[in-house]
């Protein structure tokens, strides 16, 4: 279990909302989620991070109530996912895969469903929930009414209806446009950083958690790989990153750059060659280049610096949509 | 900054209240829910409908034969008929005349000399038939009877007459008044067509009659007080098709004899079958009760069929099919259709444990069932008080002889309350199958299929041996309707056959008390399985 340093944020303590030891499940004999174990803070968005059937959903289902606990255990807000289960759910606000309402009843009636179950959930909270989440004018359709997006707005209401010390969202992007994208994040990051609530959010998609979160654990075939902030990850990437220069007279170049970077030259073709140096020799490479009369056409950096460090986190077996 | 309050465990009884609202909320918005109950409804009217036109169409047909085109029809036939025979008769004459006397002839002899006499009586008949203006034909009133009668005396008086004069003796002479005296009688009676008078006679001619014994001289004028009083007319009212009353009457006779001999000989059809003294307790109950539905006027004499309480037995038979559908239906999708739509999801991201999840689910499934219930009998009740007017013949029940009545309104909530249990036992069937199977089709299909299989299964009963361990079959113990109101079916036909005693060979249904027993492990078994599974098993 690799140790977190103790953090503060806007000078909030960020306290353990969320606490998953050990925990384990298997479907059959597939072990589905093996031996996880990491925290979620108060007041951070925590990204939840791997490829399709890695077990992200899995994981979430067993937090959410769905799933059994194979091994392990799940401690919510500081209540036992088991031994206080209502006290822990009613501090635990979420959506799983796509949010499904019941069709033939209006938004406002199921949110008003849902807030029967908590306790101190008002009428004007309702309201407040769905101007936040911009749904005032259909929320009075009936749910089969609504797109994907709206689906996932609703949802989202309906998840911080209660006022959620703890807030899961998987997959929350999907369906949403992006200027919805955008308002997500918005909503998601003031919810965490303003109102101190730990947020939990799912993907396949690095360059949404780039975007969103504070830290992110990494999660490849059932097992947590690690967990970092977003800030060890960007650093990660500032080591060295694969360039690909045009030029005229690429052997000519690698000769020239062979003595000072050994065996970094790592393909060449007719008229380009790429070379794996870090972001601070680029200026010094092209003006070696360039003062030995070389014509440089163009300099590119092939792959996105996450996702270079995901794949040295994960060893490169994973495929990033 | 605090978000919530602490969500105490003292919230229990809340929950399941929130969760049950939410449940109702749910099932008031499906379609198919409100498409039941407007067919439901629809049907309730239209039963009614249909049965008092059936009736008015019954009523227009048992007239018919008042009409003239009719009666000259029949009597052109008749008349037709009786040319024929009396070229018949004058053919037998002349073949009699032919044949000479012999002692072998004898026999051939005899056989033309009855033949004779029978055709003889027949054109006497239709002639009476013709001259009196009574149709045997067309009609089954009380002139009928007395024509037949009549036809008898005739021929009895005149193989009287054919006493040869050296063997008259006084005996003979008292018998000859008599049935002299009998004619002018029924001549006297086809010419008044009173009723009243038929009676009189039957009665004395039963207490005149020699050969019967005591009992059998009060059944036998007991036949005719209550023909009397059951329909006063004798049939002339242009009402009575089959004549109920007479066979009514005749059934208390049945009744009577039955008790007295300990042998059945009310099953029509069946072989007379020795009673045990449980049966003959049986019998006497149901003597009660037709006798008790005699005197307080309850019984139906007319048309044969009684569509008042027709309607009401098909009004409430429909309604109960119906509200068995829909809550099969509502229940084997109860589980399975939240989980397949995804809804279920709500539910279990909230801070409520399973159990209370489906509690509250069971207890409106059994609401719903219950409104449903106070529906049809609110809209029957009306319908039949619409069709057939509020004053319905009342349910008649009898313990150890003895006769009492429940209003017709209280028995038919009592009994659709009876239903009820039924129903919960369905329900609860399908329900266990909508959690176990999570498939909507599979659980709403099987418990349809078992539903109408049970019918099948326990027919099938019927006619295998009465083996001890056939009673823990459920089918067997439901349909508790028919041994909590045994006496149902006279409501609806108290002529009409009764169901026959149980004979050895077939199912006897186990004691009520067994039943509701047995109902309830079998639904906890049922719930409980549900829920263990309901609380346990993971929603991938």
């Amino acid at each position: 279990m690799p140790h977190f340093p103790y953090r503060i944020w806007g000078g909030i303590n960020m306290e353990t909302a969320l606490q998953i030891r050990n925990v384990s499940k298997s479907f059959g004999r597939k072990k589905v989620v093996d031996n996880i174990s990491f925290d979620v803070r108060a007041g951070e968005v925590f990204g939840f991070l791997g490829p399709n059937g890695a077990g992200k959903t899995t994981t979430i289902k067993m937090v959410m109530g769905f799933l059994t606990l194979d091994e392990g255990s799940i401690t919510i807000n500081g209540y036992d996912r088991y031994k206080n289960y209502e006290k822990a759910m009613g501090c635990l606000g979420g959506i799983v895969e796509n949010p499904e309402m019941y069709k033939d009843i209006s938004g406002r009636v199921n949110l008003e469903m849902y807030a029967r179950l908590h306790e101190g959930v008002t009428r004007e909270r309702i309201d407040e929930v769905i101007a936040l989440v911009g749904m005032q004018e259909r929320i009075n359709d009936k749910v089969k009414k609504y797109s994907l997006g709206m689906k996932q707005r609703i949802g989202l209401a309906q998840a911080l209806l209660h006022k959620p010390k703890v807030l899961i969202l998987d997959e929350p992007t999907n369906g949403l446009d992006p200027a919805g994208i955008h308002e997500l994040r918005d909503i998601l990051k003031t919810l965490a950083h303003d109102e101190n609530v730990a947020v939990m959010v799912s993907s396949h998609l690095l360059s949404e958690m780039q975007m969103m979160c504070d830290r992110v654990g990494i999660i490849n075939k059932g097992k947590l790989i690690d967990v970092k902030t977003i800030e060890e990850l960007t650093s990660l990437a500032s080591g060295e990153i694969i360039y690909r220069i045009q030029t005229s007279q690429p052997e000519k170049a690698a000769e020239l750059l062979k003595a000072a970077y050994p065996g970094k030259i790592k393909a060449m073709t007719k008229d380009s060659f790429d070379i794996e140096i870090s972001k601070d020799a680029v200026p010094a490479v092209i003006s070696l280049l360039s003062s030995n009369a070389l014509e440089i056409f163009g300099a590119a950096r092939l792959e996105t610096s996450l996702e270079d460090a995901f794949l040295q986190i994960t060893g490169g077996g994973l495929t990033i949509e | 900054m605090h978000f919530y309050k602490s969500q105490g465990e003292d919230l229990r009884l809340n929950k399941i209240i929130a969760l049950y609202k939410n449940e109702l909320i749910k099932i008031s918005k499906k379609v198919s829910i409100i498409i039941f109950m407007i067919v439901m409804i629809l049907g309730c009217f239209g039963l009614g409908g249909v049965m008092k036109f059936m009736e008015a169409q019954t009523a227009q047909f048992s007239t018919a034969y008042s009409d003239p085109n009719q009666t000259q029809w029949y009597t052109d036939d008749l008349t037709t008929q009786i040319q024929s025979q009396t070229t018949y008769l004058a053919d037998l004459d002349k073949q009699i005349e032919a044949m000479p006397d012999t002692s072998e002839n004898q026999m051939a002899l005899q056989s033309l000399k009855d033949q004779r006499a029978d055709v003889y009586m027949q054109i006497e008949m239709m002639q009476t038939e013709i001259d009196k203006e009574i149709y045997v034909g067309y009609q089954s009133n009380f002139l009928t009877l007395a024509l037949q009668d009549l036809t008898n005396l005739k021929s009895e008086i005149r193989s009287l007459e054919a006493v040869p004069a050296e063997s008259r003796d006084s005996a003979w002479q008292k018998t000859l008044d008599s049935k002299n005296q009998l004619l002018t009688d029924y001549l006297g009676i086809l010419d008044s067509k009173n009723f009243e008078e038929y009676i009189k006679i039957m009665e004395n001619s039963v207490a005149d009659n020699d050969s019967l014994s005591a009992s059998d001289k009060e059944i036998q004028s007991e036949y005719y007080t209550l023909w009397y009083q059951l329909d006063p007319s004798g049939g002339m009212d242009d009402m009575t098709m089959s004549n109920q009353a007479q066979t009514i009457a005749q059934s208390v006779g049945d009744m009577r004899r039955s008790i007295n001999d300990k042998v059945d000989y009310t099953g029509y059809g069946q072989s007379m079958t020795p009673m045990s003294p449980d049966q003959v307790g049986d019998m006497e109950n149901r003597l009660a009760v037709t006798e008790y539905q005699i005197n307080h006027n309850s019984v139906a004499v007319n048309n044969g069929m009684d569509f008042s309480a027709n309607s009401s037995s098909s009004i409430f038979g429909f309604g109960l099919f119906i509200i068995v559908l829909m809550m099969l239906v509502l229940a084997g999708g109860a589980v399975s259709q939240e989980i397949s739509s995804g809804s279920i999801k709500s539910l279990i991201i909230a801070p409520v444990k399973r159990w209370k999840i489906f509690t509250a689910k069971v207890l409106s499934l059994l609401t719903v069932g219950f409104l449903a219930l106070v529906v049809l009998y609110i809209f029957g009740m009306l319908s039949q008080g619409i069709f057939f007017g509020f004053s319905n013949i009342p349910y008649v029940y009898a313990s150890n002889g003895v006769a009492a009545a429940i209003p017709f309104a209280l028995y038919r909530f009592l009994s659709l309350l009876v239903s009820y249990i039924d129903i919960i036992v369905y329900m609860a069937f399908a329900f266990m199958l909508s959690v176990l199977t999570r498939n909507t089709a599979v659980a709403v299909g099987l418990s349809i299929a078992t539903y109408f299989g049970g019918s099948t299964v326990m027919s099938v009963m019927m006619i295998l041996p009465s083996y001890e361990w056939l009673k823990f079959i459920p089918f067997g113990n439901l349909n508790l309707n028919s041994r909590i109101f045994p006496f149902s079916s006279m409501m609806q036909t108290l002529t009409m056959s009764y169901p026959g005693l149980t004979t050895g060979t077939s199912f006897t249904p186990p004691s009520l008390i067994f039943s509701l027993i047995y109902l309830g492990i079998f639904l906890f078994c049922m719930t409980y399985t549900a829920m263990d599974s309901f609380n346990r098993r993971d929603l991938k």
